[in-house]
């Protein structure tokens, strides 16, 4: 396993090494935490099965399975240090470019295994994109943001081709109509709630299948928070989403579905519906009322 | 919150206990204001019909505070799971008590209109039947209220199933009325108050079974309202398995 971004990632032997062990303390641990409800869907985009992640000796992420359903926005909430972020980086192996990071289990994207050796990384994080927390323009124009990705990965042959891709990704974005008249213009010039559309905007350029977003509102407004929300229920329609989220209020707006993490758990899971208004965990009525018994 | 851990803002324990306190309070108040009412037409006491009028405006500001603070709960705090089951439940809970207080306030105004107004004398048929279901109602509501105050969804369920024999009461004191007609016609002045008066009654006990399954929806989050009683005690209330 190699830390750099975009290298062709080898499954390291290190990370089999002793999984029969790791199983089993894993499930000595969990115990505990068995899974409220149902963690499967019908028909997963990504279907995670036996998931573990270790910092180290540290154990981060403890014997996750979770399915993420085609065209549903899945939330993540949690305590900090509960493992949310951790596992939603599984799903695109970001982890991999962490020192002393392993990841265990099974995650398949369309039932191809996402950590077979034989898979390159950097087709896969196009697959499944990636929005984080603090918005991350490249110090380039909106326009080169955008056609970064489609230029890099032979998705447009010309340049009528890629003008159509930064125009769709944009108008996906809804951005379309605030920058169209200033493409050359730096990214970084836009507003925060700009600039983080302008990165769904990347994102969505790659024609993924998964769009994962760790706080994508943490940095951003009320008002761009709510443009961005809105956004994320458009674009449900077309792709997967994960979010991770530390506002319960915004899990509540947007997902159809919420998984509740605890000290590397997965707690419970379920409609976001069911989850705000009649959980069935106790650890989760703790956490999102607001007590910690 | 009884029985759970602390929550992290105190002020908004502090102030789901106040909301909590208020309904049973007002609870207490409709619970006296029945007795009363019933009192009342039974000793003829015009004076104790006129005091439940008169404090009926007191059951009426207490709804009032009462919209306030669910209002407030709802705006500053986003309750969620059992924290917004409590306030619709006490919120609902409040309707019903102040329909209470209107059932008081029109026994004590039927008192009024007939021993102030027309010098007319109740006819002792209406003051058993009454005062034997005011007895059943104020038993309903008082266990109501101690459900809500501790939570107890066994109790409330209980009155929620008194409910469906009180219904069977009704109906055994509606056909029993009917036979004074039948007797004498002029006895339909008297069997109509009389009607007045139980269906009201029959109405606090109905508003009781409610604040019954108000308490079942905020412990256990599954709403009986179209669950026939003797459902209750068949398992439909326990938990579904994780």
């Amino acid at each position: 396993m190699t830390n750099s971004v975009g290298n062709v990632a080898e499954m390291s032997d290190e990370v089999k090494v002793n999984q029969a062990d790791e199983a089993s303390h894993t499930k000595a641990l969990g115990d505990r935490f068995k899974t409220v409800g149902q963690v499967r869907v019908s028909e997963p985009r990504m279907r995670c099965t036996g998931v573990n992640v270790f910092y180290g000796n540290s154990h981060a992420i403890k014997d996750v399975d979770l399915d993420i359903g085609a065209n549903e926005v899945v939330a993540m909430i949690g305590p900090s240090g509960c493992g949310k972020s951790t596992f939603l980086r599984c799903l695109n192996r970001m982890n991999d470019t962490i020192d002393g990071c392993r990841v265990t289990g099974d995650i398949r994207l369309d039932d191809q295994d996402i950590y077979d050796k034989k898979l390159d990384v950097v087709p896969l994080r196009a697959r499944v994109g990636m929005v984080f927390q603090k918005p991350n323009p490249f110090p380039k124009s909106i326009y080169e943001n955008i056609a970064y990705g489609p230029r890099i990965h032979g998705m447009a042959a010309t340049r009528t081709e890629l003008d159509e891709y930064v125009e769709t990704s944009l108008r996906k974005a809804g951005l379309w109509d605030e920058v169209k008249d200033r493409l050359d213009k730096p990214g970084t010039g836009l507003s925060g709630g700009q600039q983080q559309r302008l990165c769904i905007a990347r994102a969505i350029a790659v024609s993924p299948e998964v769009i994962l977003m760790d706080e994508p509102c943490s940095a951003l407004d009320p008002i761009a928070t709510a443009r961005v929300e809105e956004l994320i229920d458009e674009l449900r329609a077309n792709y997967s989403i994960g979010i991770v989220t530390h506002s319960m209020q915004q899990a509540a707006r947007v997902s159809q579905r919420t998984a509740y993490f605890h000290l590397g758990n997965l707690v419970e899971v379920g409609e976001t519906t069911q989850i705000f208004t009649n959980p069935r965990h106790k650890l989760t009525e703790d956490y999102i009322t607001g007590r910690f018994g | 919150m009884k029985g759970e851990g602390e929550h992290i803002l105190s002020r908004f324990d502090d102030e789901l206990e106040g909301f909590r306190a208020l309904a049973l309070n007002m609870g207490e108040v409709a619970l006296v204001q029945v007795q009363k009412a019933v009192g009342a037409l039974t000793s003829g006491d015009v004076q104790q019909a006129h005091y439940v009028c008169e404090r009926e405006t007191s059951i009426d500001q207490l709804d009032i505070e009462a919209q306030e603070r669910s209002i407030k709960l709802f705006a500053l705090h986003h309750p969620v799971a059992r924290d917004l089951r409590f306030i619709v439940a006490v919120s609902r809970s409040i309707t019903d008590l102040e329909r209470i207080g209107d059932e008081a306030e029109k026994i004590a105004k039927l008192v009024i209109e007939n021993f102030e107004n027309h010098h007319r004398f109740i006819d002792l048929i209406l003051f058993d039947a009454a005062e034997d279901l005011m007895s059943v109602v104020a038993d309903m509501l008082g266990r109501s209220l101690d459900a809500l105050e501790r939570e107890d969804v066994d109790l409330a369920v209980s009155v929620i199933q008194d409910a469906a024999k009180l219904d069977r009461n009704f109906d055994a004191a509606m056909r029993q009325l009917a036979t004074y007609i039948l007797e004498d016609v002029r006895n339909i002045r008297v069997v109509m108050d009389a009607v007045i008066v139980l269906k009201s009654l029959e109405r606090v006990g109905a508003h009781a079974a409610n604040i019954g399954e108000n308490v079942v929806l905020y412990v256990t989050g599954k709403d009986v309202r179209y669950i026939k009683a003797e459902h209750l005690s068949e398992g439909y209330l326990d938990p579904e398995p994780a």
